[in-house]
């Protein structure tokens, strides 16, 4: 199918709904409480303003938007069904039929076609004027579950996080990553940083370096040894809570960022990032399966769907393992991936809890880092330890 | 391959959705309404069963909230996501959708780039959202 086939499919159905519309305005005339009748008549214009969206048909889409409205306040009794109104309906529908002779002809709605669809309209909206105002619901924009919230490059992981491997903490189900730069002066306040950072509750990863370059040359010797110079960057899978109590004293040193997210979407080497863009739909639809599970009340069948849609979604932001195992394995078709533990962590917590998105930015995420720092290991293992020993 | 049925009475949404969608990779199947996709549904043996559908509200005989309520009423074989398209934009029609049990909602005329990357990642196919999320900065 091509762009010309749609436009042919588009001026067969709007032709069959110009031809309903018009046996259906005579059937209403003679039975106007009829209200199958109404809703059919309504469905039929409905159909007709909706395949003219597909389209960059503004003339056509005018008027059948403006019948529609009219329409919708007949059938749900708060316009009264008059001769009139099925004069000016049946006028504006032959209008209508013109436009798409025209649009069978040129492919195109002719570029003068503007001010008689603007008087087709106002006449049918003019019924409305003098009518009840329907309530006017909130806009779209303001409704979270589709809400598009554009992504900035400061919605991403700071950079700084860059200095943890957060894809060898990709199996825990909640990361929290933390920056911790000491006071220059804070020996003399008796505080000792880096016994703090390697005490930190359920430290997975530590990452030290120089908060500021290192003096050379004659500056090393005027330089105060005994200020601190560090920047501790670390990451734990405890509660933040546990967290936050731990650095208490020195919160206003420390910046975090929730770095499941990170975990999440952390692409192998090779493999291409995963786009904000992606991200970002992902959020979207993990907040919609929330609101669903909120709703979903007794409805198995509803948190089996959501449920379902949140493993997919989680198989989307795994690299190239969770893709082979997902052809391997019908998607959630007879329960969660086997393959993967964490999703089946997530799932079974649902019920209880909010799910919490993979890919939620945490509004506390610190400032980025200027300079990235390479990757290494950062917690000693104990056969590490072993080694270092013997 | 994953399946996918598109339920609207509009022919010219029908051909719309099937195509971005069959573009992407999926196989797809349509029906007019909710009583022809409830049959479409019942149909569907084993592997077979959709894993996607893409629902319409306004439809006769049985409209799109009505088609998802039976659907969460039957068993897990056909518990897959449902995105619900509709032209109307109102918050009282993105509750109704997900009262009724529709993973998501798209506003009609969907773009194809919202169409094919919520269906990706809703379907958990990673390399058509790559590739969808890719196209999209190109």
């Amino acid at each position: 199918m091509n762009q010309t086939d749609l436009l042919d499919q588009f001026v067969i159905e709007a032709r069959e709904c110009l031809e309903a519309i018009g046996k259906r305005l005579l059937d209403v005339e003679q039975d106007p409480d009829n209200d199958e009748l109404l809703n059919d008549l309504f469905r039929s214009v409905h159909t007709l303003k909706g395949n003219c969206g597909l389209f960059e048909f503004k003339p056509l889409e005018r008027v059948v938007h403006a019948g529609e409205d009219l329409l919708d306040r007949v059938r749900h009794r708060t316009l009264a069904y008059s001769a009139e109104l099925a004069d000016a309906l049946l006028e504006a529908m032959d209008y209508s039929a013109q436009l798409i002779d025209q649009i069978e002809r040129h492919g195109r709605i002719d570029s003068n076609a503007d001010a008689r669809s603007i008087a087709h309209a106002s006449a049918l909206r003019s019924f409305v004027c003098g009518s009840e105002p329907a309530p006017s619901p909130a806009p779209l924009a303001a409704v979270p579950v589709i809400a598009r919230v554009p992504v900035s490059s400061e919605d991403l992981a700071p950079s700084w996080t860059s200095r943890l491997d957060l894809a060898a903490v990709a199996s825990k189900l909640s990361v929290l990553a933390l920056r911790y730069l000491p006071e220059v002066g804070c020996f003399f306040k008796g505080e000792d940083p880096w016994r703090l950072a390697r005490t930190a509750p359920g430290l997975l990863q530590l990452h030290v370096a120089s908060a500021s370059a290192w003096p050379q040359g004659e500056d090393r010797a005027a330089w105060d040894c005994y200020q601190c110079n560090l920047d501790i960057v670390l990451c734990t899978d405890a509660p933040r809570s546990e967290v936050e109590a731990h650095f208490c004293c020195v919160a206003e040193q420390v910046t975090w960022c929730d770095a499941t997210a990170n975990v999440g979407v952390a692409a192998p080497p090779g493999e291409p990032a995963v786009s904000p863009l992606l991200r970002q739909r992902v959020a979207v639809l993990w907040s919609d399966q929330c609101e669903l599970l909120a709703r979903a009340g007794d409805s198995a069948g509803t948190v089996g769907a959501a449920r379902r849609a949140l493993s997919n979604l989680l198989g989307c932001l795994d690299g190239p393992a969770g893709s082979a195992a997902r052809c391997r394995h019908r998607p959630c078709s007879s329960g969660p991936d086997p393959t993967r533990w964490r999703s089946r962590s997530s799932l079974s917590r649902l019920r209880p809890r909010r799910p919490r998105c993979p890919i939620a930015t945490s509004s506390r995420c610190c400032r980025a880092s200027k300079t990235a720092l390479p990757l290494r290991p950062r917690r000693c293992s104990r056969s590490a330890r072993k080694r270092s020993t013997a | 391959m994953y399946r996918i049925l598109v339920v609207d009475d509009a022919a010219t949404v029908r051909m719309y959705h099937r195509k971005l969608l069959s573009d992407a990779g999926w196989h797809t199947d349509e029906a007019l309404n909710g009583v022809e996709a409830l049959e479409r549904v019942h149909a569907q043996e084993g592997d077979e069963a959709f894993d996607l559908y893409v629902v319409d509200v306004n439809m006769p005989r049985m409209d799109g909230y009505s088609f998802v309520r039976e659907l969460r009423r039957l068993g897990p074989r056909h518990q897959a996501p449902v995105v619900m398209v509709s032209t109307e934009a109102q918050r009282q029609d993105v509750d109704a959708a997900l009262d009724a049990g529709a993973n998501t909602y798209l506003v009609k005329p969907a773009q194809p780039l919202d169409l094919v990357l919520s269906a990706a990642l809703l379907l958990g196919d990673r390399d058509a959202a790559l590739v969808a999320a890719q196209g999209a900065r190109t």
